[in-house]
């Protein structure tokens, strides 16, 4: 257990100091929110209608698009093959290198999307369902991000491929992630139907990454 | 079936294999398109109805590609099998074409029967991600130049991708109902029988085009890495010989 | 929905059947020029391998 906290310290703290830290990933989220008002005009009422899903495509666009550094410095410098081949499972190793990956992409969103949700008018009542339902979202698009980043480790400037490779997967977490923000929201029917099958989804991904990311990466070795 | 693991024995095999196939794929489009355009039309449709006999067997074939694609990918990944690597890499082009297609037609039809060219309806959406899928497949099998590596990494990839075939349909018809009503179901109307037939009849020819094109590609496959076997041995023994004359040069100089 | 011709659905029905067999026959046609393609290059080196010899 100790040598995973370690992992996990280290990976988030390298995260963090290299390249504008959480800056870059709370820059990245409020340009993106910036440019929406732009885009499809400031009426208020058409933004608090496509708020929920602006923020969610913005959660899975930083995540997507981030996903090639969960292992290229790891491979550059050689310590991935330490990291595999010493120590503890490999999965749990790739398991704690996907959390660590969470807390400095998704959590920073989180954290500012009380903010995000003022600039594009989220309706009343819907932030903390907002907030749950991504909290549970993002670790399952961690999880398939992690994938992805395993699949084509050994390619530069994988990042397109890696989207390419991933949007698939993405579209259930998104669908669901959206429709239980709604649904709590408004406090539909069965509100929370639509919350658990997005936590089974993210359940699901978070114990397939490991293996298929495991199985990836030895195969790319 | 593993006696075909050789790719010499398999050569031989599809080699006298591959004119009935052909034929065979012939003969069938010939009746099955005698048979759609003689079959009588829909009673709401009319003529739109003769559209079902390529898009219906498109989708299919895309669907189906996918699960040999994968299967073949599982046989290469278990047993270290390289025909089956083979295999899976030549389905998916000819699968993503068969994607495309399924969506062109889709559209084409859409447009008389709904009104327009592009509803984000569950299926179409389905067999549209299952296209970018497809894309995703292909693309790692050019950016790893390893074929073996390639291999093994392409299995990942389609095995996650059909796990997740069933979540993303789920997932997707969840959606639909929940945005917009059903768009069309043609549903009441009973498939007359003789529609039916013609429509069974290009199923098979359709099945009988992807295993005729899939042979081609896999034997296409063999002679490439075998000529490029032969390549890699000609520059070596150059090589070789370079290194031979080089040395005798060197020798010859020395006494100076 | 407004109702369109029959000789409208006719056009739509053509176009189908022409673009399924633009595809299916691109599709054959690039796969048997590479067919070729690597048919020519093995006989090409095979014909070399035996002129060496």
């Amino acid at each position: 257990m100790k040598p995973l906290l370690a992992l996990f310290k280290r990976d988030i703290s390298l995260f963090f100091r290299s390249g504008g830290g959480a800056g870059q990933a709370i820059g990245f989220y409020l340009v993106v929110v910036i440019l929406f008002p732009f885009g499809v005009g400031p009426e208020l009422n058409l933004l608090a209608r496509i708020s929920i899903g602006v923020l969610w495509v913005v959660l899975l666009l930083a995540i997507l698009l981030s996903a090639e550094r969960i292992f290229a410095d790891d491979l550059e410098d050689g310590s991935l093959t330490l990291l595999l081949t010493a120590g503890p499972l490999p999965e749990m190793v790739i398991l704690v290198k996907l959390l660590a990956h969470w807390v400095s992409i998704a959590l920073p969103l989180l954290v500012i999307t009380p903010l995000l949700g003022l600039l594009l008018n989220l309706p009343a009542g819907g932030l903390w369902p907002l907030v749950l339902c991504m909290f549970i979202g993002s670790l399952g698009l961690c999880a398939l991000a992690t994938i992805g980043a395993s699949i084509l480790v050994s390619i530069r400037r994988a990042n397109q491929i890696i989207s390419l490779l991933i949007l698939p997967l993405y579209i259930p977490t998104l669908i669901f992630g959206v429709s239980a923000t709604t649904d709590l929201t408004f406090q539909l029917d069965q509100p929370y139907t639509a919350l658990l099958i997005l936590t089974a989804i993210s359940l699901i991904s978070l114990i397939i990454a490991p293996f298929a990311a495991a199985q990836a990466l030895k195969a790319n070795a | 079936m593993f006696g075909l693991a050789n790719p010499t024995k398999f050569m031989r095999f599809s080699g006298i294999l591959l004119p009935y196939l052909i034929i065979t794929t012939l003969g069938l489009f010939g009746w099955g398109l005698y048979m759609v355009f003689t079959a009588p039309e829909d009673y709401l449709q009319g003529p739109l109805s003769r559209i079902l006999y390529v898009h219906a067997p498109s989708a299919y074939l895309a669907q189906a590609a996918y699960v040999f694609m994968a299967l073949a990918n599982f046989t290469g990944y278990i047993w270290r099998h390289p025909l089956a690597d083979m295999a899976a890499k030549n389905a998916a082009p000819i699968g993503a074409t068969f994607a495309l297609l399924t969506i062109i037609t889709g559209m084409l039809w859409g447009k008389p029967a709904w009104g327009t060219w592009w509803v984000w309806d569950a299926r179409l959406t389905s067999v549209f991600i299952l296209f970018i899928m497809y894309l995703g497949y292909i693309a790692i099998w050019q950016v790893i130049e390893d074929q073996v590596k390639a291999a093994r990494v392409a299995t990942i990839v389609a095995a996650v991708g059909l796990i997740n075939i069933p979540i993303i349909k789920f997932s997707v018809e969840w959606w639909n109902t929940l945005h917009q009503p059903a768009s069309l179901t043609t549903s009441g109307s009973a498939i007359h029988p003789s529609m039916l037939t013609a429509l069974l009849i290009m199923f098979a020819a359709f099945t009988f085009l992807f295993t005729s094109l899939l042979f081609i590609s896999i034997r296409t496959e063999i002679n490439r890495r075998r000529a490029r076997a032969m390549e890699m041995r000609i520059l070596q023994q150059n090589i070789a010989q370079t290194n031979l004359s080089t040395r005798a040069a060197i020798n010859n100089q020395e006494p100076d | 929905m407004e109702f369109l011709s029959l000789t409208e659905f006719t056009h739509y029905v053509t176009a189908v059947y022409t673009l399924v067999t633009i595809g299916v026959l691109g599709l054959t046609g690039y796969i048997l020029i590479n067919s070729q393609k690597q048919r020519a290059r093995l006989r090409r080196l095979q014909a070399n391998k035996a002129i060496n010899k």
